[in-house]
């Protein structure tokens, strides 16, 4: 018969006073009592002494004497002893004058579905104690990587000043009792001191940028170019600069990041240009459908593009000495910045004819940011 | 009868100490300059007390306070000058290592007239300090007279 073999459910009927009077395969599995024990016992002996106690059983009975026919849920006892979650429905029998001829009980064991929603609770409660952990621990390691930019501020800066001060100070006072040799070395050391000192600022710089917090507002990049341009007034003065400016779009993202970007890149184009008689600076935007990739391109030395992709990491250089200075951080704050605008960064180059840099900042789309 | 003017500079480092009077001094413009070690010294001078008791009646034109100092830092310095109703007309140009937001925004929420990062390089440090000085000793107006300078009260 179909339902003495249900294997998964147990299937049985009680009389009005909730006896047992019929048992399945699947009741013998579920419950761990075989049909001869338990015929005759009543329901209350597969509820848990303590739902016994208060009467649980009985007031199913009555429910569903009284609804015809109610489901429940809850732990249950088997005959070894062992709880199991259950879930099932008593349905009340009546004749066809009304009276109350017993009920039916479907149960079904549902442990592991339960214990699985249990772990995943669980789980979920320890990955959010894990999240704040985590969350905790990054706070904590931004503020000791503060804590060692401001050291750095401070005290390197002190000894590298008084290098710098003393030794000039005593290339004054010893202006003409020093042979040349010894006036190179005191230079080498000037300059070694000036290097040093640019060296700090910049990482200062670059780890700043990574601490500081974006404010996101519409940018005019036509204007960021003509301040960046006002504050390298120095590099140009004098020389014989094209300048060859296209129509400027205006973009979301932080302005002084971006003026700092624009900076970079025009300085850069401003110092690799230098042993150029006319120098020829490039400045244009194209509008794609999701972004906007500016570009700058300039008539220098350029470089190999075998090397492109060394030339956004931090302190890297492909024009050593020759009168190129400067630590190489420069691209590296670029990308940094650009990446953290959700943005790319790439460049094309040829050795003696020139080099054109380019980034790329995502258009918002529906008042969506994409960060 | 105009008052000879003066500059107290607070300042811990020997060689920044050093560096800092030879460029000071090394301007066109007169001024004396009166060197105080740490903060606690700075604040003995200001109020003339401790080994600055024989001090003449005056206060400096304008204090170039270092912010890092042991004992009473550059902070708390600027905190009691700024609120002591005798001393807070005193200009005072913070002259320190340090470019970082908090500081500045520190030494302004406290009243710092002016904040001035000591430049690596000794010529740009020569010319701020002396561009710092022919400001504050020659072109600009200081404060007029103030009475004598109550010791700290509480609160």
């Amino acid at each position: 018969m179909l339902v003495e073999n249900a294997k998964d459910y147990a299937i049985y009927m009680l009389d009005p006073q909730g006896n047992v009077i019929t048992w399945n395969a699947g009741a013998e599995l579920v419950e761990g009592y075989r049909a001869e024990e338990i015929i005759g016992k009543h329901l209350s002996t597969f509820f848990t002494p303590e739902d016994a106690a208060r009467g649980m059983p009985q007031d199913f009975l009555k429910l569903a004497e009284r609804e015809g026919k109610i489901s429940n849920e809850g732990w249950r006892v088997r005959k070894d002893g062992s709880r199991f979650w259950s879930q099932g429905v008593i349905t009340a029998l009546h004749d066809e004058e009304g009276t109350l001829r017993g009920f039916s009980k479907i149960a079904h064991d549902i442990t592991r579905e339960k214990e699985a929603e249990e772990e995943i609770r669980h789980l979920n409660e320890h990955l959010e104690q894990r999240v704040r952990d985590r969350t905790t621990q990054l706070e904590a390691a931004n503020k000791e990587l503060e804590a060692f930019s401001y050291s750095i501020s401070h005290d390197l800066r002190a000894p590298l000043r008084h290098i710098a001060g003393y030794i000039e100070i005593l290339q004054g006072e010893t202006a003409d009792k020093l042979d040349q040799q010894a006036r190179e070395y005191l230079q080498t050391v000037a300059d070694s001191a000036k290097n040093l000192g640019e060296l700090i600022d910049a990482l200062l710089a670059f780890s700043r940028m990574g601490r500081v917090e974006m404010r996101r507002q519409s940018v005019s990049l036509a204007a960021l170019v003509e301040e960046a341009r006002r504050e390298l007034q120095r590099d140009s003065e004098g020389r014989d600069i094209v300048w060859q400016i296209g129509k400027l779009p205006e973009v979301q993202g932080d302005a002084v990041m971006l003026r700092q970007v624009l900076i970079n890149l025009i300085s850069n184009a401003l110092k690799y240009t230098r042993k150029r008689g006319q120098v020829k600076i490039e400045i244009g935007a194209n509008e794609l459908e999701n972004e906007i990739v500016f570009f700058i391109r300039d008539n220098g030395v350029g470089f190999d593009m075998k090397y492109a992709d060394k030339l956004f990491g931090v302190f890297q250089r492909l024009h050593n000495e020759n009168g190129f200075e400067g630590v190489g951080i420069g691209l590296a704050n670029v990308r940094r910045i650009i990446h953290r605008h959700g943005g790319r960064t790439w460049a094309e180059g040829k050795p003696d004819v020139g080099a054109t840099f380019y980034f790329s900042i995502p258009k918002i789309q529906n008042g969506k940011e994409r960060l | 009868m105009t008052k000879p003017r003066w500059i107290l500079l607070a300042e811990d480092n020997a060689n920044d100490a050093d560096l800092t009077m030879r460029a000071l001094l090394a301007s066109q413009s007169p001024g004396e300059i009166v060197h105080a070690g740490d903060g606690a010294e700075a604040l003995d001078c200001l109020y003339r007390r401790g080994s600055f008791q024989l001090r003449d009646d005056d206060s400096p034109t304008v204090v170039l306070l270092d912010l890092k100092m042991p004992k009473v830092n550059g902070l708390e310095v600027l905190r009691q000058i700024k609120g002591d109703a005798a001393l807070k007309n005193i200009p005072v140009v913070i002259f320190t290592s340090s470019r970082e937001q908090a500081d500045l925004a520190e030494s302004y929420h406290l009243g710092a007239n002016a904040y001035v990062v000591k430049p690596l390089g000794y010529r740009e440090f020569v010319s701020a300090l002396t561009d710092v000085k022919k400001f504050w000793l020659v072109i600009n107006e200081p404060p007029p007279d103030v009475p004598e300078p109550q010791l700290a009260a509480a609160a």
